[in-house]
């Protein structure tokens, strides 16, 4: 959540200071913007801007992220 | 062992670091300048006020205006590896407009220590060390507007750098930031304009400055939730 509100806002449901927000994220998509910064085939991202990089570390945390994110 | 330092981040966080040491050093300068070292002159006797000017006030102005540049480079710097790193859309979100916003009036308050309140203080430097300066209370009079000013601006500014990362504003991305921007420039330029040749109004006052300030961040705040 660290990581993720330095951009994002705390409230998933709004933008944040630049990411976009991230209510009801599929895990897919998480797991390619947390693992490798790509979006999975087909995706249509909601900003044009190039600012996240990867963040493996997290990669344990997805499954949580996922749960808050669409709960 | 990676270093984070030396990552891809590495180097934007150096820029901020700086950024914020050299910050500090000038917004506490410009702090001291207008709310302790102005109340003392007005109350001391001329040969102490005197001496400070020739002795104290020379070193505190070497840090007030390299303090200053170097904000202003950093910051600069910060801009140029955020657009570099994200793309040029990063000016349309939250950050972008209040990032600009804050860079707005802290390049306003950079140009005034360089090309109004050091030349000027120059001048009230000379005459304290004996040298016939004919305008140097007029210089000093113009220093001390535009320094009113640069303190004006610094709440605002700060609130605005704070906000670009830690305030996340909701964009309506239908009307975008434009309209924004533009009405929030245009009432900083006048305030500019006024600390070039204006007067210095309520801001005469410490406790005037300060709650010029505050009133003036919470008119810029207002205007930008309500335009975007």
């Amino acid at each position: 959540m660290a990581n993720c509100t330095v951009c994002h806002n705390m409230n998933p449901k709004l933008a944040g200071s630049i990411g976009p927000e991230l209510y009801a994220s599929s895990e897919a998509l998480l797991r390619a913007r947390i693992m490798s910064a790509t979006y999975p085939a087909g995706y249509k991202p909601k900003r044009n801007t190039t600012m996240m990089v990867e963040l493996p570390e997290l990669e344990a945390d997805i499954p949580a992220l996922f749960y808050f994110l669409n709960h | 062992m990676d270093l984070a330092v030396f990552g891809p981040a590495g180097a934007e966080f150096i820029y901020r670091w700086l950024h914020f040491l050299t910050g500090v050093c000038w917004i506490g300068m410009l702090w001291y300048f207008n709310f302790v070292q102005g109340s003392f002159f007005a109350e001391t006797e001329a040969n102490v006020k005197t001496g400070v000017v020739q002795k104290l006030v020379p070193r505190a102005l070497w840090w007030f205006r390299w303090g200053a540049l170097g904000t202003w480079l950093t910051g600069v710097a910060l801009l140029m590896a955020n657009a570099k790193n994200a793309g040029m859309d990063i000016f349309g979100t939250s950050w972008g407009v209040t990032i600009l916003t804050g860079a707005l009036m802290g390049t306003y308050m950079f140009l005034n220590v360089w090309v109004i309140i050091w030349p000027a203080q120059k001048k009230v430097i000379a005459a304290a060390n004996g040298e016939s300066v004919p305008d140097a209370a007029a210089a000093g009079a113009r220093a001390g507007l535009a320094s009113r000013t640069n303190t004006l601006f610094s709440i605002p500014l700060l609130f605005f750098m704070g906000a670009a990362k830690h305030l996340p504003i909701n964009i309506d991305q239908t009307k975008g930031i434009a309209t924004a921007l533009i009405v929030n420039a245009v009432i900083i330029t006048l305030i500019e304009v006024n600390g070039l040749a204006g007067k210095a109004g309520p801001m005469k006052s410490v406790k005037g400055v300060i709650s010029c300030g505050f009133i003036l961040t919470a008119v810029l705040y207002g205007l930008l939730e309500c335009l975007v």
